[in-house]
């Protein structure tokens, strides 16, 4: 799917430039929130196809973000993958909860695995 | 002196003491309660005395079970096998304003001289303080873990891309180098979160739950894991199982899976370098199942066998062999086969291999709800 618009949460710089490096390579449209408290507001502007959103952000967390997420009608639709370095079972079980569709743990995923996923995340959605 | 005074001599004595001490009479009523247990219950001693323990004692186990029960579930299993007990750690003595103290809890029967039982000696500690530094290591070693993933990330996946070819041609030393850089990257990693397992495998604070498991698939799933792993090292893997079928037993599968891995990934390891060979054996007891991962490597020395389960400890012999290992492996092996219910053993000759031998009760494991589940660990040993 060329031209597909995922939106990057995500604070850390080094990983967001591999995220944007990564994903314009293959053919993504790349966006960034690098806080909590943007990351809504970029989505409801932006409609992005895919979400990746990290936990532990400035201001607000990933958590409460998805929430926000899912309880908007129009963008509750857009499939969202949790990518943090937070491996507890609570935290796993809430961002499944709350309707993320995965939770990987970062520092476990090579970065074409998680272009792996996005793509099959696309295609399903 | 008059036995008055030997009375309130003893008295002071266990008041002055900073532990809660009470005496039940062989009717379950209250003869002495001291000075730290009115501080801990908050109930005073004229409130206590001659009041069945259990209006005043209350326990509560860490997460589930209902208060009352605890207590009289101690009692009891102090008067069934009539000797001291220690209750396990993680129990709550409730006080009067219903505020939860963590106590570690001892109960000593006592007897006549004809041998008859007259009463018990309970002894409470206030166990706050322990609980709070066990508390702080533990948030200590997630957070520290989790600051050191995101530059690992980032490391590794730039060079992923790197050595992927994906910004430019690279020569073949070039690529040669990234991939010692992304393996030790991936070793970093591997480290990190086996610190994390070992903390909260040592401070109880590891989820355990139990499911029905098929273990032979367990094990087949383990080899077909590491598979390649023992194909680098031109070690031949099999899995040599004895029995026709096996019962699915109670176990937590990713905790059992990565006791095996580690057994699995040392065996490969240590393996004789050239025609190295690992067999996995299953078979079904009485009790429980046998496992065992054997070599044909380079044995465990006399002088170190029994150092071989501790933490951070490597064999004489493999250090210079094998530069990697984190001495962290066997370690964890250990903590997951007893939070499992098994036991663990080894029979080994230096120079002829070493057979690790492990058992899970066919009664399943004991589940319990930490708030933690097992870190991955990383692919690469």
């Amino acid at each position: 799917m060329p031209d597909a618009k995922i939106l990057v949460v995500e604070d850390d710089v080094f990983l967001t430039k591999v995220y944007q490096d990564k994903f314009s390579r293959e053919g993504f449209l790349t966006i960034v929130a690098s806080d909590g408290a943007v990351a809504f507001n970029k989505a409801k502007k932006e409609k992005p196809d895919l979400i990746i959103l990290d936990l532990l952000l400035p201001k607000k967390t990933g958590l409460d973000v998805l929430k926000e997420l899912k309880e908007d009608k129009e963008l509750k639709k857009i499939p969202v993958l949790i990518l943090s370095n937070l491996g507890r079972g609570q935290d796993i079980e809430k961002g499944k909860e709350l309707g993320a569709d995965d939770y990987l743990v970062k520092a476990d995923m090579t970065i074409s695995g998680i272009v792996g996923k996005v793509k099959k995340l696309l295609g399903k959605s | 002196m008059e036995l008055d005074d030997v009375k309130k001599q003893y008295e002071l004595i266990l008041d002055s003491i900073n532990e809660g001490v009470f005496v039940i009479d062989k009717n379950k009523r209250i003869v002495f309660w001291n000075e730290e247990i009115q501080r801990l219950t908050r109930w005073n001693r004229g409130d206590a005395i001659s009041k069945i323990y259990s209006e005043r004692v209350k326990f509560l186990k860490r997460g589930r079970g209902k208060e009352g029960s605890q207590a009289e579930y101690l009692f009891n299993q102090v008067l069934r096998s009539k000797e001291e007990l220690k209750a396990p750690e993680s129990l709550f003595l409730i006080s009067r304003e219903r505020r939860k103290i963590p106590v570690s809890f001892t109960a000593t029967p006592v007897y006549n001289s004809k041998k008859k039982y007259i009463g018990m000696i309970v002894t409470l500690r206030d166990v706050t303080a322990e609980c709070a530094v066990d508390e702080m290591r533990t948030e200590f070693v997630s957070l520290v873990s989790h600051q050191l993933k995101t530059p690992l990330t980032a490391i590794s996946w730039f060079t992923e891309m790197l050595k992927g070819e994906e910004v430019g041609k690279l020569n073949e030393r070039q690529i040669d180098y990234l991939n010692q850089i992304y393996k030790n990257n991936r070793r970093m990693v591997a480290l990190v979160n086996d610190l994390l397992n070992i903390t909260r495998l040592e401070a109880g604070r590891m989820t355990v739950d139990p499911r029905p498991t098929d273990i032979k698939e367990l094990i087949e799933e383990s080899i077909d894991e590491i598979g390649f792993f023992a194909k680098e090292r031109n070690c031949k893997l099999k899995f040599a199982t004895l029995e026709e079928k096996i019962d699915k037993i109670d176990i937590d599968a990713s905790l059992v899976k990565q006791a095996v891995l580690n057994l699995l990934s040392n065996a490969i390891k240590y393996s004789k370098d050239k025609g190295g060979k690992v067999a996995v054996f299953v078979k079904k007891k009485k009790h429980d199942i046998l496992i065992k991962v054997k070599d044909n490597g380079l044995g465990i020395p006399d002088e170190n066998k029994n150092q071989i389960f501790q933490k951070f400890f490597r064999g004489e012999n493999v250090i210079t062999k094998e530069t990697e290992g984190t001495g962290l492996g066997l370690y964890i092996v250990k903590l997951i086969i007893e939070v499992s219910g098994g036991k663990i053993w080894f029979e080994s000759k230096e120079d002829i291999g070493t057979s690790f031998f492990f058992t899970l009760p066919l009664s399943g494991s004991k589940a319990h709800r930490g708030e933690r589940s097992i870190a991955k660990f990383s692919d690469f040993y």
